[in-house]
């Protein structure tokens, strides 16, 4: 949904796309099929796939995606993961919550090849 | 009377079933255009010598055998016989109709496309001459092509005959072709069994021996796998030389 | 009636109503997609965009995928598995026999992601080598690790169809000089005949319903492929890829369970032909 609506700007996917049931199977994918180009999340990315800049409009530079490049705005294609919870925070759900976004949990954020908060 | 040559002569025939001697050291000449009996209790081996004859044996594990058993003077247990051959030359009849799941026509057909008779015009000979020999023709003529379990029993063992004689056979062995009939259809199983030996060597295991004595020119009687004694039938059953053939015949033995 | 017999017919019972339960739950939620589906067009169609406006819901690619990756599971498994039955039944010693028959049985409880997993790695690798394509994520593919997925249930049956033809038959085939290959392929087998038919639709109804490994290698292309060749998504890929991120009761929901009903169609079709064709031999024999 997040590709189709600010990439494609709603339009539809080419009918020849290939639907993966995971973003290991289209890593693994990219790795053997050498006409394939596919999108994966940060974390995904091997040694095996090459990673291309990308551009935000014709002007703009190409900007290949780094934590770096996320947390300064440069890159263009991120989007941010929130928490819903239901009611108050409390007890091991904030305990939980509060690990998350402490310098511990950020840690482990980044060591998974994310962008973490700040 | 003018004996016929022999058709099958067994010396010392010996099978063994692993350990289990089931046959002893039977030797017999079996007269050609003649019918033979072959009595005795269950398990008394006359299947088993039966079945020797055209080494249907040889499919069962541990089976052996010693002894000469010569069919037209020729070792049929030699090295170098064609099972396949014999098989053709030796038919076999069994205890249950067997028809395959095929109609009439094809029964009878089986064994000559076996060997590669494709053409439909011989076949339809074939079919036909094999049919009346076995007295089927004219009852199943107008259906050759209904599936043969459409058949009664009676007509079923008929059809079996008739796939028999199709691949022309000089030796029919028949094991207790009778047993699983009511007596109108065993009626016409024996007078069949006498138009056959016209042509045939027919070898009948039995242990209905009203039978034997109706169709028989010999009789054999094998106990415990011992042939006991080999006579023309009249006198197995007026005057054996035997006291135990004596207490079968006379229903004093199982 | 004892209570042993009360309980057996109780639990008989269940299972008739679990799936007639089952089928009315799908057919109610296939009902409001139906009811606004005006024409055809759901099953002669080639687009499928879910999360379109307006959306638009349309199974032919899916259909002929299913059939396509099918038909290839059964055209290699059923000489694969009819030669193995015959060789299980008839020409194997025994004591070979039965270890081989049980190691085949094994093979029934293998989880068909792990089929999948295999498909992934080895055969589409293999796949695309061999003829030279981009992606070995294809139904050619698919159809190959599926015929290894239906062989326990082609052989199993069409080894006992065979191993229930009377020995009566092969001895009158031997008698008229027959060897063991003409008594085999003359006799035995089309004795069997109905029996091996049964075993292949059964095996065919498997494969229509195998999701993981089609989901895992078929290569999910949306289309309908213009060969074998292709990446292609069968329907139950279709149903397992798209029911979890569907929201509850939205169009993309019903079209799915619609997706599912017409799957459910098919395997049900399929399995009262073998049925039918099992009955049929019980009657004739």
């Amino acid at each position: 949904m997040f590709f189709k609506d600010f990439v494609l700007d709603k339009a539809e996917f080419a009918p020849a796309t290939m639907m993966m049931p995971s973003t290991a199977a289209i890593v693994q994918e990219l790795a053997q099929n050498p006409n394939a180009i596919g999108y994966i999340g940060l974390g995904y990315v091997r040694p095996t796939v090459a990673v291309l800049g990308i551009k935000a409009d014709e002007a703009a530079p190409a900007v290949v995606a780094s934590v770096e490049a996320v947390l300064d705005r440069t890159y263009s294609l991120a989007r941010p993961l929130f928490f819903f919870v239901i009611g108050e925070t409390k007890g091991d759900l904030k305990k939980f919550l509060d690990f998350v976004v402490s310098a511990d949990g950020q840690k482990i954020v980044r060591d998974l090849g994310f962008v973490p908060i700040n | 009377m003018v004996e016929n040559k022999h058709k099958v002569s067994l010396k010392d025939i010996s099978i063994f079933y692993g350990k289990l001697h089931v046959v002893k050291h039977v030797s017999v000449e079996l007269p050609e255009n003649e019918i033979t009996a072959i009595i005795g209790p269950s398990g008394s081996g006359k299947s088993t010598l039966l079945r020797s004859l055209n080494r249907m044996n040889d499919h069962i594990n541990g089976m052996r055998i010693t002894g000469e058993a010569m069919i037209d003077n020729q070792n049929i247990y030699a090295d170098g016989v064609d099972v396949v051959m014999l098989r053709r030359k030796v038919g076999m009849v069994f205890q249950r109709p067997n028809p395959f799941p095929k109609s009439i026509y094809e029964n009878v057909a089986y064994g000559p496309k076996l060997q590669g008779l494709r053409s439909k015009a011989e076949l339809d000979i074939i079919v036909e001459n094999s049919l009346r020999q076995a007295a089927l023709w004219d009852e199943v003529k107008d259906r050759l092509h209904v599936s043969g379990f459409d058949l009664s029993g009676g007509q079923q063992q008929r059809l079996c005959i008739a796939r028999s004689l199709a691949v022309g056979p000089e030796v029919l062995l028949m094991d207790e072709p009778a047993s699983a009939l009511d007596p109108a259809a065993t009626a016409k199983i024996e007078e069949l069994m006498l138009l056959l030996k016209r042509t045939l060597t027919v070898v009948v295991v039995t242990h209905n021996m009203q039978q034997a004595a109706r169709v028989s020119d010999h009789t054999a009687f094998l106990l415990g796998g011992e042939l006991v004694e080999y006579d023309v039938t009249r006198k197995i059953f007026t005057t054996p030389q035997d006291k135990r053939t004596d207490d079968y015949i006379s229903g004093k033995m199982g | 009636m004892p209570y042993q017999q009360k309980l057996v017919t109780v639990a008989g019972y269940t299972v008739l109503l679990l799936t007639a339960a089952i089928f009315l739950f799908v057919a109610a939620q296939a009902w409001p997609f139906f009811r606004e589906q005006v024409d055809l067009s759901f099953f002669t169609g080639d687009r499928w965009l879910p999360v379109s406006s307006p959306p638009t819901f349309q199974i032919k690619g899916f259909l002929v995928s299913s059939l396509m990756i099918t038909t290839m599971a059964i055209v290699v498994g059923c000489p694969l598995g009819i030669l193995s039955a015959v060789s299980l039944a008839e020409l194997l010693p025994r004591q070979v026999s039965v270890r081989l028959r049980s190691v085949f049985e094994m093979t029934v409880g293998i989880p068909s992601v792990v089929f999948g997993f295999l498909g992934l790695t080895v055969v589409a690798p293999f796949v695309a080598r061999v003829f030279n394509l981009n992606t070995g994520l294809t139904g050619f593919s698919a159809g190959l690790v599926l015929s290894v997925m239906v062989l326990p249930t082609l052989v199993s049956l069409a080894d006992e169809a065979l191993r229930a033809v009377p020995r009566e038959y092969a001895e009158a085939s031997y008698a008229l000089g027959a060897t063991r290959w003409q008594t085999i392929w003359r006799v035995i087998v089309p004795a069997a005949r109905s029996g091996i038919i049964a075993a292949v639709l059964l095996a065919m109804g498997r494969a229509i319903g195998e999701t993981m490994t089609v989901l895992m290698v078929a290569g999910g292309r949306l289309t309908t492929p213009g060969s074998i060749f292709e990446p292609m998504r069968p329907i139950t890929a279709l149903i397992a890829a798209e029911v979890t991120n569907a929201a509850r009761h939205s169009e993309q929901y019903h079209a799915l369970f619609a997706a599912g009903l017409v799957l459910f169609a098919i395997t049900f079709a399929v399995n009262a032909i073998a049925a039918a064709v099992i009955v049929g031999k019980k009657g004739a024999a």
